[in-house]
């Protein structure tokens, strides 16, 4: 990045019309950062989210988003829940991937062959590229979920963004997708942020914790503060059994 | 089978088979991003306001023709654009609510659905004619398909196509996973509205055409079918097209056969061959897996996609030849005089054209001062008009092949 920062919030509101979700919120993410964003469920951290990715525009305050040190804006890599996507779709594990390169392409353009390469690597970089023609329905949860890794990485993106990505995965699916996105970031000079409620991953890997709570936002930077206030502070919270990885 | 082809030496019928195809075409190419996006209900809605718009054309060009205003207010309430307009306002409506996606939007469709729908039967409940139009517009009027019809219609068609198909990934995209789209700077809002659009476009242009039921059938029948055997969207549009063009070609056979009113004919089709693939998918479960194992050509998509072509295009010709056999032989029946007691063709009354708002209105051209029925020239030939709308047999011209019972002669 050409600035010390990815994303800078001051004083930002954030909410839907007039109802406000957080307030008073700043902080800064500095570049290469492992960022974890952890609270109770419907505490807003997903609506922090979108505004660091720019889709939600704060309702007070700014948030500032670096630029690429070529000029242009960053790009995010995406991955939500599997489950709210629809696996009736006609689409291949490829199919999927390829997505992440649209916004490189362009409307009324076709796939190039670069395009192809890209998500075939991105497939192999999270080891499904032996699924590449399995339709998405066909593949299991923690697959699924590492195909649509492999659609945020396919973009090449400068900060990669995921949003509860292990919800719903059976314990060993959830640690091998997490310990692909550490492999990920280590390889990449990437920012990752990571709602999540694996407290132990979050506290061994994140240099930075996002502490979503009460309508605010709480930073915890080392990992001595993670641990002594991440367990306390969410199992405080009204989904205290949700802490437990 | 021969009766089928005779009839390809007509005009009207060559004109229906066309705007079959090119409206099956575009539809098809729509239909499967209509069923994945789950915008079934909605398409019944813009067919329905549709249906109002053209409502609303006839009856104020009824009221105009009894002011004498035709000649100044013609350009104003010419059916598509008074239809097209009714059904933007209905996707405007939708774009305004539709953006976050998760609001219910069920109930708001379904009020423009019934809205429309009753706005269209007390629109043409006072429109001059409004019945006969009801009737053409409710089940299509596609053997009075004229040729300017289809010219109006083909460069919205081709627009319609390459747009669906240059935006493909983009349509995809925003359909399967919009969350994820809108983090890539896409602006889904903006593909869903140009969908819905295209959607509205096609839907006006072909219910004038060929009725709100054969378009509604084409907007759902084709999608649903590729989305049950293909597992890749571009062999799921090529199957949709494919399956269009079959239940074009196997309802007109069979209208043509048996007489029937092609509109419902053809719908009808699309409903059959589309439970005969459920039931092919069914049953092809037990047999394809072991075929498949023993000949792996057959596992891939291409092998499955050129064995569902197949398989429809022996369908269609077997279908289209045994209604053409029965057909035919109803009309030897007919010819000797042994029609049924009860059928059809029994004590078929004495031919009545069903005219048509644009032939009964003058030509506002004639109107403003040029010639035309205004200035003493004859009137326009009354239009062919499909089963639904035909109450008897017209006499067979000198020379001409015998017709089938109630078939009208030959423009």
């Amino acid at each position: 990045m050409s600035d010390a920062f990815v994303a800078r919030c001051e004083g930002v509101a954030l909410g839907y019309g007039s109802l406000v979700v957080l307030d008073g919120v700043s902080f800064t993410i500095p570049p290469q950062a492992y960022v974890g964003v952890v609270g109770p469920n419907g505490a807003g951290k997903t609506t922090l989210l979108k505004a660091l990715t720019g889709v939600l525009r704060p309702l007070k305050g700014t948030v500032e988003l670096a630029r690429h040190p070529s000029g242009r804006a960053l790009r995010f890599g995406y991955v939500a829940q599997t489950t709210t996507l629809d696996d009736g779709y006609p689409v291949n594990a490829l199919d999927v991937v390829m997505m992440g390169r649209i916004a490189r392409v362009g409307p009324f353009a076709p796939f190039r062959r670069e395009d192809r390469s890209a998500a075939v690597a991105a497939l192999a970089a999270v080891g499904m590229e032996t699924r590449a023609e399995w339709t998405f329905r066909e593949l299991s949860r923690g697959q699924q979920q590492r195909v649509l890794l492999a659609r945020a990485l396919a973009g090449e993106p400068d900060v990669l963004v995921l949003d509860e990505p292990t919800n719903f995965l059976d314990l060993r699916a959830q640690l091998d997708f997490i310990h692909t996105i550490n492999r990920m970031r280590d390889e990449r000079d990437m920012t990752v942020l990571i709602v999540t409620h694996l407290l132990q991953e979050v506290s061994e890997h994140a240099s930075q914790v996002l502490l979503v709570q009460g309508g605010g936002v709480q930073v915890l930077g080392n990992r001595e503060e993670i641990a002594r206030h991440l367990y306390s502070a969410v199992g405080a919270g009204a989904h205290g059994a949700e802490g437990t990885p | 089978m021969s009766a089928i082809i005779e009839q390809l030496h007509y005009g009207f019928f060559q004109r229906a088979l066309v705007a079959c195809l090119m409206v099956g075409t575009v539809c098809a190419l729509l239909s499967a991003y209509v069923v994945l996006r789950r915008l079934v209900f909605t398409t019944v809605a813009l067919t329905q306001l549709s249906s109002a718009g053209l409502g609303v054309s006839a009856l104020a060009q009824g009221l105009a023709v009894r002011a004498g205003l035709l000649g100044l207010l013609a350009p104003y309430l010419a059916p598509v654009p008074t239809s097209l307009a009714m059904t933007l306002v209905g996707v405007g409506i939708l774009a305004l609510v539709q953006p976050g996606r998760r609001s219910r939007t069920d109930n708001l469709v379904a009020l423009l659905y019934v809205g429309g729908w009753a706005a269209s039967i007390l629109l043409y409940a006072v429109a001059e004619r409004g019945d006969t139009e009801m009737a053409a517009i409710l089940y299509g009027d596609i053997l009075g398909v004229m040729g300017r019809d289809l010219l109006y219609f083909a460069p919205v068609a081709a627009i319609v196509a390459l747009l669906v198909l240059w935006l493909g990934k983009e349509l995809l995209f925003t359909s399967f996973d919009p969350e994820t789209a809108v983090t890539y700077r896409l602006p889904v809002w903006i593909y869903d509205v140009l969908f819905l659009s295209l959607l509205a476009l096609v839907i006006v242009f072909a219910v004038k055409m060929l009725g709100l039921m054969l378009v509604f059938g084409y907007l759902v029948a084709p999608g649903t079918a590729a989305l049950l055997v293909c597992r890749r969207m571009p062999p799921a549009l090529a199957v949709a097209v494919v399956f269009a063009a079959a239940m074009s070609l196997f309802g007109l056979g069979v209208a043509a056969a048996w007489d029937l009113p092609p509109g419902p004919a053809v719908t009808a089709a699309g409903v059959a061959l589309l439970l005969g693939i459920g039931l092919v998918r069914t049953v092809g479960a037990w047999v394809f897996r072991p075929a498949g194992r023993a000949l792996p050509g057959l596992q891939g998509e291409t092998a499955r996609v050129a064995l569902l072509t197949a398989a429809l295009l022996v369908a269609t010709v077997v279908a289209a030849g045994l209604a053409s056999h029965i057909g035919e032989a109803r009309t030897a029946d007919h010819l000797e005089g042994h029609a049924p007691a009860g059928s059809p063709d029994h004590h078929a009354p004495e031919v009545q054209y069903a005219p048509h708002v644009e032939d009964e209105l003058p030509d506002p051209e004639a109107l403003l001062g040029g010639t035309g029925a205004a200035t003493g020239s004859p009137p326009p030939a009354p239009r062919p008009s499909s089963g639904a709308t035909r109450s008897g047999p017209a006499p067979p011209e000198p020379g001409a092949p015998p017709p089938l019972p109630g078939r009208r002669p030959p423009p």
